[in-house]
């Protein structure tokens, strides 16, 4: 036994069978491996879609999705900004166990590598038998680091290996795995969507997982001006134009421009359904649909306007629940229940324990210990569900910020950089928009909460709160 | 120990309440007791939905501050209730909505915050869901005296099945479309239209104008599917929350913005889906001459500074650690108030015909040094005296004199909403209003000793209450207002479990003098 795997014996775990092991061999004998899909937009809110309440913006192919799949209401990415909600998503480690827990650009072009020793889901669906490929943006290695997509489980890479460089939507180039390819002008989604369609069509019939982490909506709010613009020309009133900053490019509607890239994704979406059922493969693939963390008002994006009634607190970067819920969508024709809803409290790193299972892989198959917990007898309705008696989260910008939700209750603590930080407690059940703090009321409750905070926090070299 | 096992009432919250639940077709299933669940539920009922013209416009006036719908189209009714303006002249209402039936008729009840008198009230409906919206023909009637109006609106036969929008527009002119620019308020109120049923039942829900106020509740128990058959005769209580320390009255029932009973058990015939508001109000703080009082016998002030422009109006001093919004300082002018302890003062004598200015709640007082407009006052145990006196402007103010100097005013500072001193002003930006409001005092069953002080724990759909006198009714309600129970307790625990999973209730446990005790409980499982 390799003893680094309980380097983290309180990692969430409430366990309510000892029946692990029988159920994962129930859930591998009749699944028949399936394909994965798990599209990963960037910085798309809880509120940006009509099933989670969006009243503006039209996506009629993920209103389909969710009445043929399970959505969940209390999803939430591993923090709330990108590089380290993916890269929690991808090492199956919480953002206080994980090597990237920040946005650090490298420059010339590319964000530090994820750790070469940690294996990761592409490496997992590897070692399994598939064909794995990464389209969109990588952002977690960049060129020559060792830690591009391709050096970390992935045979196939197109897209950004940048977070900066996916600033724009009409880049000089994209990487076709480690090799530029001039565009032309050419939008990078449609790209990036064409190769991900090729991907599933080449491996019909073999099994594959693909990383699909599409930019939309992340600034900046540009796009072909076409017949899905011109769906919203003229419908919102625009105050707030924006103009070019160096960084986003000009929208001087941006309003309309983020409700058409929000259909646009959706139109993506909807043709990936298409080709599976056109492929006669869509009972045999999970696809899931989610975000990397909560809504940007970045390039000219208006986040209050478009989520109606503000069902969260906070925006992308916070770790309110608004930086951190997320829509997640699971469709699998024939095994998850149509029209399914649940509020199974789950996070991003969660996923890498549901495709063990899944997998019928070992929950030892690697050295180091996941941390959370395979949601895969809720999407499959088999086997009993493990809760979590915790979810941990870290950020390490503007001055620092954690969180713990442990059942109803949240821990938020803030402007952890100068020393005194603050707590705010809340609770989620009673006062999803965090309006109260109750953190007064319940000191006992700050103080129990504080001591996960601090023990699942393990020192960083490299992130360390802003200090 | 009693114990009790919900077996009779069966509530369409109940099945869509567990962790997984699967698609239904119902319209019942539409709503549930989560509230995320239901938005998924209602946001996936039309996969393709039209998408609306937002007006350009500017928000004036008054705004909507109740909206419920009522009549045989209602399958569910509207019930959206917002005590503060919206902060946009545009506003979607979709959290709240209403299931409806097409070829049948409903109202849209509305109270607004001003006599809507004035206002010229416009309907637009987009039944067959092309995004266009067509002019509702009939006209909406206003009642000045409960400023409410009741907008009449049928369905036609031929509407589409799905998610569409009543628009309501409030301005004062007649607007030439639905997507007119507008000096006013729009509300576009989220609706579905279903399938029509055979049901002969109603959809009856009772809700509070202000949860802090009071609690209403339906006494009657449903059918199996959460209605009642038309003819029935329904009993509905209003509560009010004895726990308040503001002097609180039950102004009567309101259904379409008339008042229709001013009776808090009030009993009718089931004729039609009905949404009831029980109207609490706390009793109006009454513009008074300052008087000092002591700690022992206190007479507590608002403070409201008497300026009269559009920014500076309405501002009263406040007090608290807890900053934020638009604020920097500790003690501050701030608009709204309202009757919590930051807003309350009363006068303590300082000798010499001046006063110590006491903050209720912290019973710090305010205080500051005599430095004119640079100095921020805030409060302490120790304070400043102050003059009060006639400011002599024809508005009745008074001035508040440091020390009962007559050039150093306490002024409300413009744009910072900051306490300061100042030499000019007086009647304006010097100039105060003494507002004088009532707070209960302690009777002898409100002594601690003598009243009910339970508490209770709902885990599971396990209810526990505890601290009970040993005679107390205890009655366990949806938050919609349903009754799912109604028990005698003969000890001092009651016990028991709820068939159904319920994520909210609120006990309603009163004792033999009559005085009772709200609790909202979550179960701390789902």
């Amino acid at each position: 036994m390799n003893t680094s795997k309980f380097i983290y014996p309180a990692s969430g775990l409430l366990l309510t069978s000892g029946m692990c092991f029988a159920q994962e061999r129930d859930a591998v004998a009749t699944t028949e491996r399936p394909n994965v899909i798990y599209l990963l937009c960037d910085d798309m809110g809880y509120s940006d879609i009509e099933a989670y309440g969006q009243q503006m913006i039209s996506t009629p192919n993920l209103n389909r999705l969710v009445n043929q799949g399970m959505t969940f209401t209390q999803f939430y990415a591993s923090t709330a900004v990108s590089a380290p909600s993916r890269a929690s998503l991808m090492t199956g480690q919480h953002t206080g166990h994980t090597k990237i827990r920040g946005n650090k650009e490298i420059q010339p072009e590319g964000q530090e590598p994820l750790d070469p020793n940690v294996e990761t889901l592409g490496n997992l669906f590897q070692k399994n038998g598939y064909v794995t490929g990464c389209f969109g943006k990588w952002g977690m290695g960049y060129p020559g680091s060792g830690g591009e997509a391709n050096d970390m489980g992935f045979d196939v890479f197109y897209g950004y290996n940048c977070q900066r460089k996916a600033h724009s939507y009409y880049p000089e180039y994209l990487w076709n795995n480690k090799t530029k390819e001039n565009q032309n002008g050419r939008y990078s989604q449609d790209a990036i969507h064409e190769h991900a369609m090729k991907f599933i069509e080449d491996n019909k019939d073999k099994a594959f997982f693909g990383y699909f982490t599409y930019t939309i909506p992340h600034a900046e709010l540009r796009q072909p001006q076409d017949s899905i613009v011109d769906m919203y020309k003229g419908k919102f009133q625009e105050p707030k134009p924006w103009y070019n900053d160096g960084d986003y490019g000009t929208a001087t509607d941006p309003r309309t421009q983020f409700a058409a890239m929000i259909t646009r994704l959706d139109t993506y979406v909807g043709q990936i359904i298409d080709k599976l059922e056109e492929l006669g493969i869509a009972e045999k693939t999970l696809f899931i649909f989610t975000s990397d963390n909560g809504p940007h008002n970045e390039g000219g994006a208006d986040p209050t306007f478009f989520n109606t009634e503000e069902r969260l607190r906070g925006l992308k970067r916070a770790l309110y629940e608004g930086g951190m819920r997320v829509p997640y969508i699971a469709y699998w024709p024939g095994t998850i229940q149509p029209g399914s809803i649940t509020d199974l409290m789950a996070a991003g790193w969660d996923m890498m324990p549901t495709f063990v299972e899944l997998l019928g892989e070992s929950p030892n198959w690697r050295d180091e210990a996941m941390d959370g917990l395979s949601i895969l007898p809720t999407l499959t309705g088999k086997g009993e569900q493990q809760q979590h008696e915790f979810l941990y989260w870290e950020f390490h910008e503007e001055n620092g910020r954690q969180a713990v939700r442990a059942g109803e209750w949240k821990l938020i603590r803030q402007n952890i950089k100068n020393g005194n930080p603050t707590h705010e407690l809340y609770n989620i059940d009673e006062d999803p928009h965090e309006d109260n703090n109750l953190a007064n009321t319940y000191p006992d409750k700050v103080e129990e909460l504080k001591v996960i905070m601090d023990r699942e926090h393990t020192p960083s070299t490299i992130f360390n709160f802003g200090r | 120990m009693n114990k009790f096992f919900k077996s009779l009432f069966i509530i369409p919250l109940v099945a869509s309440a567990l962790p997984i639940a699967a698609a239904d077709t119902t319209a019942d299933s539409y709503i549930t007791s989560d509230p995320f669940e239901t938005m998924v539920r209602l946001g996936r009922i039309s996969e393709n939905s039209p998408i609306y013209q937002m007006p350009a416009g500017s928000a004036n006036g008054g705004y909507i501050t109740s909206a419920t719908t009522s009549g045989n189209a209602i399958i569910y009714p509207l019930g959206y209730v917002k005590s503060s303006a919206p902060s946009s002249y545009f506003t979607i209402v979709s959290k709240e909505t209403s299931l409806l039936i097409a070829g049948e008729s409903f109202e849209l009840n509305a109270t607004m915050s001003v006599d809507p008198s004035s206002y010229v009230i416009t309907a637009y409906t987009d039944w067959d869901r092309n995004g266009i919206y067509e002019k509702e023909s009939q006209t909406a009637q206003v009642n000045a005296s409960t400023r409410s109006f009741v907008q009449p609106i049928t369905i036609p036969e031929t509407a589409a099945l799905g998610k569409t929008r009543v628009r309501i527009r409030v301005e004062s002119s007649t607007p030439s479309s639905a997507d007119a620019s507008i000096s006013g308020r729009i509300y576009d109120f989220v609706v579905y239209v279903m399938e029509a049923s055979d049901r002969t039942d109603c959809f009856i829900s009772v809700t509070s104008n202000n949860n802090e106020l009071g609690t209403a509740l339906i006494e009657t128990a449903p059918n199996e599917a959460g209605r009642y058959e038309i003819g029935s005769q329904v009993t509905v209580k209003a509560v009010i929350n004895e726990e308040s320390e503001t002097v609180i009255d039950f102004k009567g029932w309101q259904e379409g913005g008339e008042i229709v009973s001013e009776e808090a058990v009030y009993t009718f015939t089931v004729s039609k889906s009905t949404s009831l508001i029980a109207v609490f109000e706390a009793a109006v703080p009454q513009l008074a001459t300052p008087e000092v009082s002591t700690a022992e016998n206190p007479i507590w002030y608002q403070i409201m500074n008497a300026h009269t422009s559009e920014t500076r109006k309405e501002r009263y001093i406040a007090y608290d650690t807890n900053i934020g919004g638009d604020y920097t300082t500790e003690l501050r002018v701030e608009k709204p108030a309202n009757q919590t302890d930051k807003f309350l003062w009363r006068l303590e004598d300082a000798g010499n015909n001046q006063v110590y200015i006491v903050n209720r709640g912290t019973d710090l007082r305010i205080s500051g040094s005599k430095v004119l407009e640079t100095v921020n006052f805030t409060a302490s145990a120790t304070g400043n005296r102050f003059e009060i006196a006639p400011s002599g402007n024809a508005n009745g103010s008074y001035s508040i004199k440091y020390e009962g100097d007559n050039s150093y005013l306490l002024n409300a500072k413009d744009g910072v909403w900051s306490v300061v001193l100042y030499n000019a002003g007086i009647g304006t930006g010097s100039g105060w209003y003494f507002y004088k409001v009532s707070i209960k005092t302690p009777t002898a069953i409100d002594d601690e000793t003598q009243s009910v002080a339970p508490r209770a724990r709902l885990y599971d759909g396990h209810l526990t209450v505890t601290g009970l006198d040993g005679r107390n009714r205890v009655r366990v309600i949806s938050l919609s207002g349903q009754l799912l129970g109604d028990y005698l307790a003969t000890d001092t625990t009651f016990e028991g479990d709820l068939r159904y999973s319920e994520r909210f209730i609120i006990v309603v446990i009163e004792s033999e003098t009559g005085k009772t005790t709200s609790l909202k409980l979550l179960d701390s499982k789902l």
